[in-house]
Order: C-alpha cells, then structure tokens, then sequence
C-alpha cells in the first residue's frame, strides 16, 4: 500500500466529525464533546504554541459579537403608571390635612347644642297612669309606660348626638 | 420597594384615621351608658349599673337640658328599684338630688316627684308626701290637657 493509495480511502464519517472538531478547537480553544482528549491536547498545544493563547483582535470581537447575540435580552421593566407616581405624594397630603382637620376639632371641642332637643310627647295613657301613681295607684303601670316613652327620647337624643 | 413600604404605612396611617374617626364621642358613649344602665335594670341588676352611670360626669358637649332628661330619667328608675328593695331613704335622697338639677314641666320632673312622695310616705311623712303628689300632678295636669289637645286635633 503506498501512500496513494492511502489517500484514495474515503474518510469515516467518525474521522469527518473528529476533523470538524479539531477545527473548532483550534480556531476557538475550547473542545466539543466529539473530541477526543489527546486530539484536543494536541490542538491546545498548537495554538498556544502559535500565539501564547493571545485571541487575535479580530477574534476576540467575534466572540463578543456572539456572546451579545446570544446573551438572552434582559426583560424591560414594566412601566409604572402616573397613578403610581402620584399616590405618596396625594396620600401624603390628603393624610396631612386629615391630621389638621383632627387637630383642629381637638383644639375647639364639641358643639354644644344651645337648645334643649325637641323630644317625643308622652302619651296620654303614659300621663294617666302617672296621675294614678300620684293619687297613690300602683306605679307599674307608669313603669311599663314609661318604658317606651324612654326608648323614643333615648333614640332622638342619641341620634342628635351621633358623630 | 420603598414606594411600596412607604404605600403601605400610608395605608396604615389612613386606616388609623378611620378609625379615630368612626369612634364615637363622648357624648355618644355617655347616651350608650344611659341605654346599657336601663338595659341592666330590665335584667334585675340596675340598681349598681345605674349609680355608676349617675356617678359619671356628663360630657361637656350635651346640652344642659338634654343631660337633666337622661340623668332624672335614670335617677327615677333607681329610686324605684331601691323603693322595691326597701330601701326608702335612699330613694328619698336620689330623687331630692336629681330635682335639684332643674325643674321643668315635664314628664321626668313628674316622675321624680311622684316616687319622693312614694318614699316619704313610706318613711312616714304623709305631709310631704302629699305636698309631692301635688307638685307632680300640677305638672301632670298641663301635660296632659296638652296631650289631649293633641289627639283631639288629630281626630
């Protein structure tokens, strides 16, 4: 066999694929999985031999390029809306003149009515069993009555005095 | 994050103010205790609930009138439930106390009246006692025409 003949022989797809990655290793200095160790030991030593493993400028800008390229894209920040921006400073303010408000009814104290609250009129079975008891009857019947006149004034005087 | 922080105790503070703001007055609260007070007699134990609630002082904000109302209403139920209970002297001395507040032509003025009289009749002094039923029948005499005045010009 001479060495004609030996390049006569067509390469093994294997010897393709371990080609392609010594290429790959030699241009970029790192090794694909498809390679096999020595090969790429070999392949280290060339090229650090060649340059001292400096990347050539033009390479160097390469890979940034492709770094940048495949660099996943950073995800935009959401905008916030003007409500937003506007909140603490309305809630501030709107909290401010809350505080003022309160100090300043702290400050003057209640209202008080200058006139006695116009209250329900007892009824007349109310009046008449009043005048019973006066008379020297049995007050429980002015009891039961004046249980539910006292409900009706109770409820005018808390109504009038409710916040 | 420090917008958020900072939203969250604004929220935190308007809450406060709500708060503050749906508590209820004084007044209000002391018109509660006068309703609580009544409530408890209804139960059998007014007697302590309404002399703790004639021992507290009215609030500044209730009118005069309005004050004299609740405490002769509350101060004729006392001095009844202390007439049941035997109790004639201190029923005496609670509705001389609250008459003394102000008199006015009305039907609490009455009541306190007509229980004095019920306690100095049974402390023995039917003279005073009468003297009482008098004052509150007076009274009870202009209520009633009124009264009666009224359901005549609703027919």
């Amino acid at each position: 066999m001479t060495e004609d003949d030996d390049m006569d022989f067509e390469p093994t797809e294997e010897e393709l694929r371990e080609a392609a990655a010594l290429a790959r290793a030699l241009d970029r200095g790192s090794a694909d999985d498809g390679l096999p160790d020595d090969a790429f030991e070999i392949a280290a030593m060339l090229r650090f031999g060649a340059d001292g493993g400096e990347l050539a400028d033009d390479r160097s800008d390469a890979i940034l390029e492709e770094a940048l390229r495949t660099a996943r894209p950073r995800r935009p920040r959401a905008e916030k809306g003007a409500w937003w921006r506007w909140l603490v400073p309305a809630g501030l303010v709107t909290a401010a003149a809350a505080a003022a408000l309160i100090g300043v009814l702290a400050t003057t104290g209640p209202e008080v009515p200058t006139t006695a609250a116009v209250l329900p009129e007892p009824s007349s079975a109310l009046l008449q069993a009043q005048a019973a008891a006066a008379a020297g009857d049995d007050p429980a019947a002015l009891d039961r009555a004046m249980a539910a006149h006292r409900a009706e004034v109770m409820q005018r005087l808390a109504e009038r005095y409710e916040r | 994050m420090i917008a958020l922080r900072r939203s969250w105790l604004l929220v935190l503070w308007l809450l406060a103010l709500a708060v503050v703001g749906c508590a209820p007055t004084p007044e209000a609260e002391w018109f509660a205790a006068a309703q609580a007070a009544h409530g408890s007699a209804d139960g059998g134990e007014g007697r302590a609930a309404l002399e703790d609630f004639l021992a507290r002082s009215v609030p500044p904000g209730v009118q005069s009138d309005d004050a004299r109302v609740v405490r002769q209403d509350a101060a004729y139920r006392l001095a009844r439930l202390m007439l049941a209970e035997g109790d004639s002297e201190a029923a005496e001395t609670v509705a001389t106390s609250a008459l003394e507040e102000g008199e006015k032509e009305d039907v609490f003025t009455a009541n306190l009246y007509v229980v004095r009289g019920q306690a100095l009749e049974a402390l023995g002094r039917p003279v005073r006692a009468t003297m009482d039923y008098h004052d509150a029948l007076l009274i009870n005499e202009v209520l009633l025409e009124a009264a009666l005045a009224e359901d005549g010009d609703e027919e």
